[in-house]
């Protein structure tokens, strides 16, 4: 994908980069407001990743102006956590995802694929399915091989995680970011307990698990041919 | 009485004052009006036996024997009334009235006194006219049934004039105390989401405008002083982030690098946890500063604590599992209350912490949900050592872990984080008690 980036700190706008690169995205950096809205205008890109505070002028009316001039790009917003505000704003100004600072780099490629898949936001999703394993999203039931698994909240959490993206490797931080927003004494050895319980539930009588561990980087569900 | 409306005492000491005044008159005025009549009945008593020295002096021309008693009709019609005991040179009793009948007023010593004749009052002079000495006495009863009619006057008055001045004291500072009452009102409108509001100026230049003109300058400072605050956590939480985000992509790239030992892996692990954790303190010293400046915005809306609750207790589950604390979980089917779900679960997060942190092995921890006037109530407690009574305020300052040893875990601003939140939902956080059984935190917070 052709990304363009706006971000006025350098070595964060760097790192960006380099992972984009890294993931084989061709990335343009721009570090103000006004450098940046010429061009999102002039180059045809797939995707904007935009900083909510800029200089010269700020993510939100940057956003604004393109939409006003019929450019439909996508944009990723970048944006501080608390303040609820700019999430607001940004989504009525035309954002089509919003990721709160200081995020995880994985999750900003995922966002990213997402968007550049055209696939729906995965809230919308209603039924997964991976292997013999059925997830009913609104009704939060469970069932493996068409039995049904009664599941606890955190389990369900977990589970859909892996189901959203299978084959992936997802870290036991990335875990923990992604099922509790605020950091607390909630550390990795949780994620293990949830996985153990998870496992425990969903490979009764099975000899191989269904959530496999990655020795050292984390845990993946392969979907089996 | 602190408690009072201020009209109300103001009511009340005006009766009180007026009562008072009115008592003070009448024990002025009573002795005086006595004094000034019998002063005057004095004079006529003097009146009396000067008329009758004269006539015993000078009767038909001639004195009258000073050795004999005197006819009745010696002694004027004028004095009939009046009790009469007429001494000779030498003690002999010369005429005494009829009325006296077997008392006598010889025992009265010169000058004019008050004694008691047929067990009532009497005033009794005795004056001096070689060789006469008379006794002249008269019942008081004039000048007592007045001192009685006027003190009758007195007791009926007080408590109509106190009733009068209470309810005129009453309506009097009510118009005083008008301008002050529509004070009230504008200045509750001045609040964090309406500073630019001030008081309304009234038209007179009197002592309440210049109240008004006081407060209004010292709603301008405030003002200054809290916006300036408020731009100041907002600026600080910006700057913080932004190096936050740096070093938080810097560690993920670093553990996407390929060729870390995982020895080198483990420690971009810790640097990350803390990474995490310093974004959680910024947030929470951004919350508390909104708080403080009365800017922390709520997104209040029917929210059913039945799942969170769930949650959370599942959490404590994981949480507590190497300490093998059992969960015990009494919740009604539906408790709806009135809040903002992301904040909410910071509380219970931070109450949910705390009672496995403080637990003991194979502890308990319990937690109860009801609904009782009109407001939802959480109730979660957890066995351990009890926190002792005089830590139990101290429990909720910021950056305060009173009783507790170094090697617990956070940053001591859990408990208060969570009763800001608690009570900018118009609810409220209390420890409800802590003995030997439960330590047990109870959260209210408005029903739908």
């Amino acid at each position: 994908m052709r990304i363009l980036l706006i971000e006025d700190e350098p070595q964060l706008a760097g790192q960006i980069a380099r992972a984009l690169t890294r993931a084989d995205h061709r990335v343009e950096t721009r570090s103000d407001g006004l450098e940046g809205l010429a061009a999102a205008r002039g180059g045809s890109f797939d995707l904007l990743v935009l900083d909510v505070n800029l200089p010269q002028l700020d993510g939100i009316s940057l956003l604004r102006r393109l939409r006003e001039a019929r450019n439909h790009t996508r944009v990723l917003m970048l944006t501080a956590r608390s303040e609820v505000g700019d999430r607001v704003n940004g989504l009525k100004a035309g954002a089509d995802d919003y990721l709160a600072k200081p995020f995880a780099m994985e999750e900003l490629l995922a966002r990213i694929e997402a968007l550049g898949r055209r696939t729906p936001q995965p809230d919308a999703v209603t039924m997964l399915e991976v292997s013999d394993v059925r997830m009913d999203v609104l009704g939060h039931k469970v069932q493996r091989g068409g039995e049904s698994v009664s599941v606890s909240p955190r389990e369900f959490e977990l589970l859909r995680i892996f189901m959203q993206e299978p084959g992936r490797t997802f870290s036991r931080e990335e875990i923990c970011e992604r099922i509790w927003e605020r950091e607390h004494e909630y550390d990795t050895r949780t994620v293990e307990i949830f996985v153990m319980r998870l496992r425990k539930k969903l490979d009764e009588g099975r000899p191989a698990p269904l959530i496999e561990t990655v020795r050292g980087v984390g845990y993946v569900l392969r979907p089996t041919s | 009485m602190t408690r009072w409306p201020l009209k109300l005492k103001v009511g009340l000491y005006c009766a009180i004052l007026v009562v008072a005044g009115l008592v003070a008159t009448a024990a002025i005025m009573l002795p005086f009006i006595y004094k000034s009549q019998l002063q005057e009945l004095d004079e006529r008593l003097a009146g009396d036996a000067e008329e009758l020295f004269r006539d015993l002096k000078n009767f038909a021309g001639a004195p009258v024997d000073a050795t004999k008693p005197v006819n009745a009709k010696f002694i004027p019609i004028a004095l009939r009334l009046r009790y009469i005991d007429l001494e000779g040179p030498n003690g002999e009793e010369l005429y005494k009235s009829p009325n006296l009948r077997d008392a006598d007023l010889r025992h009265v010593p010169p000058g004019l006194h008050t004694v008691e004749l047929f067990s009532r009052k009497c005033r009794v002079g005795t004056f001096k006219s070689e060789p006469f000495t008379l006794h002249v006495g008269t019942r008081l009863g004039t000048i007592e049934g007045m001192q009685d009619d006027l003190r009758r006057a007195f007791y009926f008055a007080l408590p109509i004039a106190g009733v009068v001045v209470f309810l005129g004291g009453l309506l009097l500072a009510r118009q005083a105390l008008h301008p002050i009452t529509a004070m009230t009102a504008a200045a509750e409108r001045i609040s964090a989401l309406k500073p630019e509001e001030r008081l309304p100026m009234p038209r007179a230049n009197d002592e309440i405008a210049r109240l008004t003109r006081v407060l209004n300058e010292s709603f301008d400072r405030l003002q200054r002083a809290y916006s300036s605050a408020a731009r100041f956590s907002a600026d600080a939480s910006h700057q913080l982030k932004t190096p936050l985000s740096v070093l938080r992509a810097g560690l993920d790239e670093l553990r996407s690098n390929c060729d870390l030992t995982p020895e080198q892996r483990e420690i971009a692990g810790v640097l990350l946890q803390q990474t995490r954790r310093l974004t959680t303190l910024v947030e929470d010293l951004l919350l508390l500063a909104q708080a403080d400046a009365g800017r922390l915005r709520l997104n209040p809306a029917p929210l059913d604590l039945v799942p969170v609750v769930d949650v959370l207790l599942d959490d404590l589950s994981a949480l507590g599992a190497e300490q093998d604390l059992e969960i015990e979980r009494d919740i009604p089917p539906e408790l709806v209350a009135r809040a903002d779900g992301r904040r909410v679960k910071i509380i219970l997060q931070n109450l949910g912490e705390n009672a496995v942190k403080y637990n003991c092995p194979s502890g308990r921890i319990r937690l109860r949900g009801w609904r009782e006037n009109g407001s939802v109530f959480l109730a979660l407690a957890n066995t351990g050592v009890p926190i002792p009574g005089e830590y139990w305020e101290r429990l909720f300052d910021r950056f305060s872990r009173p009783g507790t040893g170094e090697n617990i875990k956070g940053h001591g601003l859990g408990l208060n984080i969570a009763r800001e939140l608690a009570h900018a939902h118009g609810g409220d956080l209390r420890l409800a008690r802590s003995d030997d059984q439960w330590t047990e935190f109870e959260l209210r917070l408005p029903s739908e």
